[in-house]
């Protein structure tokens, strides 16, 4: 191969990751500067100095941490929640062969088909009738919906992969469903329970819309509905608006490249949207 | 023989026997919640009044479908919709597809720059149009001095404020976000063709691009068509992204179903209207996706 032609990749992927990173670049570094380095035009591309104004002013002047701690609980207990009952039916699915089994397992993927906006009014409406409504679970119940087919998806897959003779040797032993299932399999399937929680972890974390009508403001209200309450009027700050994006963002990017090989390997399909 | 120590009380010999039944019982309560009663509940809804605001519900037969039909909004949002579906499916496709050839090429570096290019995946949909907004801004946008530096504009624009400019910034926004699930679900499929093919190529003296359109493209385009058929679902499907950067706007330039549906629900309340809105998008995506076979089907041959 000529010299052109081993450079040429790198020339051509040279544009593109530019254009992949330079948001998070400029979203970090505008966090980091002082009022007066972002207020400017022609922008500043080498601050001086940095400084943490911006962060302070956010913990300051939002409930950020707060909505964070709320974020926390409900996306976790979504995720054990979703992980669980897609370990469960994931076993079924990958043991069992009865009548409508493929039909179930295909509707699983339907789930994801539909518009949001067909599902959330619906949602609102029946969690409203039960109470649920602008409460923690309320919006558990919503992430629960959401990521449980996903977590279905992959968790069948994977136990699939699990090799039906350790099952054999304990009925063989004369374990009953329920041990098998708790003390062979669970244990065996753990790397996918952990790649099925981690997704549906981020996907709670971030997701917008069902918060937004669910539990749209006041004290429980999550990291991304804080900061669309932020946006009030036509000022809008971007100093402190960057150095909270960048903390609401920061957990999930740091989950995501923990999973992202997981992606690369082509194990899940269109995951975190 | 090993001796399996059984640490918990025994459940119950029925939940036990049952148990498989028993398994699918929450994930069942759960696909119910999000497929069964929405499609029932909006099919309902959209022969009725109901209204977020009144609890009381009446009949009113076909009015909904009708208003919705004779809005003069209806068109241009139909059209927007599927400028939007098709600009975002096919930026995505194109650009995913060039890093994925690119990336294919590439040895030395691998890893990181593929660890690069997936960050815009990693972007919550709010951060993602905030950051952008900021950088799309009139006054501070870096972009517009970007561009002012390489000479394409004398003056900052506005991006986002003006109707002719709003739709192309959001499917540009939209495919800096979905490339990388194209780039890497292209190179897992790519990684699965044979050697022997490229091989038996190269012997006819074929060459890269040769190779690529009669090699690479036709081997990995059944994974292509199921994965442009999801994206084009859920783009079409799509809210947060366009709601959050321009809310619709300006003047309706970015609204697209979704977010009309949305305005007539949740903003006016008119919960009826709304349903029959769904249930027109639902008939549009199914047409799409026949339409996607079909084309398919045609080139297989």
């Amino acid at each position: 191969m000529t010299a052109s032609r081993r450079i040429l990749p790198y020339v051509v992927l040279t544009p593109l990751v530019v254009f992949a990173m330079f948001p998070l670049l400029w979203m970090i570094a505008t966090s980091l500067k002082r009022y007066a380095d972002v207020y400017t035009f022609p922008p500043v591309y080498l601050p001086g100095a940095l400084s943490l104004e911006f962060y302070a002013k956010v913990l300051e002047d939002t409930a950020i941490l707060r909505n964070m701690l709320n974020s926390l609980i409900i996306s976790s207990a979504s995720t054990v929640l979703s992980v669980t009952f897609g370990a469960m039916a994931g076993w079924v699915f990958a043991r069992a062969r009865f009548r409508g089994s493929h039909l179930l397992m295909r509707s699983v993927v339907v789930a994801y088909l539909l518009p949001q906006i067909l599902i959330v009014i619906p949602l609102f409406v029946f969690l409203h009738r039960i109470g649920l409504t602008n409460t923690y679970a309320g919006l558990i119940l919503a992430y629960v919906t959401l990521t449980f087919p996903f977590s279905t998806w992959l968790l069948t897959d994977y136990m699939r992969s699990i090799p039906y003779e350790i099952e054999e040797q304990g009925r063989i032993d004369g374990a009953g469903n329920f041990v098998i299932f708790t003390r062979l399999v669970l244990p065996l399937a753990w790397p996918g329970l952990a790649t099925a929680a981690i997704f549906a972890f981020i996907n709670s974390w971030n997701e917008f819309l069902y918060a937004l009508v669910i539990l749209g403001s006041g004290q429980k209200q999550v990291l991304t509905t804080g900061l669309y309450n932020l946006v009030g009027g036509e000022n809008a700050q971007w100093g402190p608006m960057m150095a909270a994006t960048t903390i609401t963002m920061l957990p999930t990017l740091l989950l995501f490249l923990i999973v992202q090989r997981r992606l690369v390997s082509g194990m899940t399909m269109g995951s975190v949207k | 023989m090993t001796a399996i120590t059984y640490p918990f009380r025994r459940v119950g010999r029925f939940s036990d026997d049952n148990l498989p039944i028993l398994f699918l019982v929450p994930g069942l309560l759960c696909l119910a919640l999000v497929i069964v009663y929405p499609i029932a509940y909006n099919v309902y809804a959209a022969f009725t009044d109901a209204n977020l605001m009144y609890p009381d519900v009446n009949f009113v037969g076909l009015e909904n479908f009708q208003a919705t039909l004779r809005d003069p909004l209806l068109g241009p949002v139909v059209l927007t919709s599927l400028v939007w579906t098709f600009g975002t499916v096919g930026g995505q496709l194109l650009v995913g597809l060039v890093a994925a050839l690119a990336l294919d090429r590439v040895v030395k570096g691998r890893t990181p720059i593929r660890l690069m290019l997936i960050v815009p995946w990693a972007f919550p949909t709010i951060v993602m149009a905030y950051s952008w907004r900021f950088m799309l801004d009139g006054t501070f946008g870096v972009i517009n001095h970007l561009l002012m530096v390489l000479g394409l504009i004398d003056q900052p624009v506005s991006w986002i404020s003006q109707p002719a400019l709003a739709m192309p910034i959001v499917i540009l926004v939209s495919v800096w976000h979905g490339f990388p699930f194209m780039t890497v679900t292209i190179l897992s499929a790519m990684a699965t063709i044979p050697d022997e093919l490229y091989e038996a190529a190269r012997i006819d003296g074929a060459n890269y691009w040769q190779e690529v359109r009669f090699v690479t493209l036709p081997f990995i385009a059944p994974i292509l068509l199921s994965v442009l058929t999801l994206r084009t679902i859920w783009t079409f499907n799509g809210f947060d992204l366009i709601f959050l950067m321009t809310g619709g706007g300006p003047v309706e330039a970015t609204t697209t179903l979704p977010i009309y549906a949305f305005g007539v629900g949740w903003l006016r309340y008119d919960v009826g209207r709304m349903a029959s809105i769904s249930l027109f998008m639902i008939l549009i995506l199914a047409a799409i996706i026949a339409v996607y076979f079909l084309a398919f089907q045609r080139k297989a041959r």
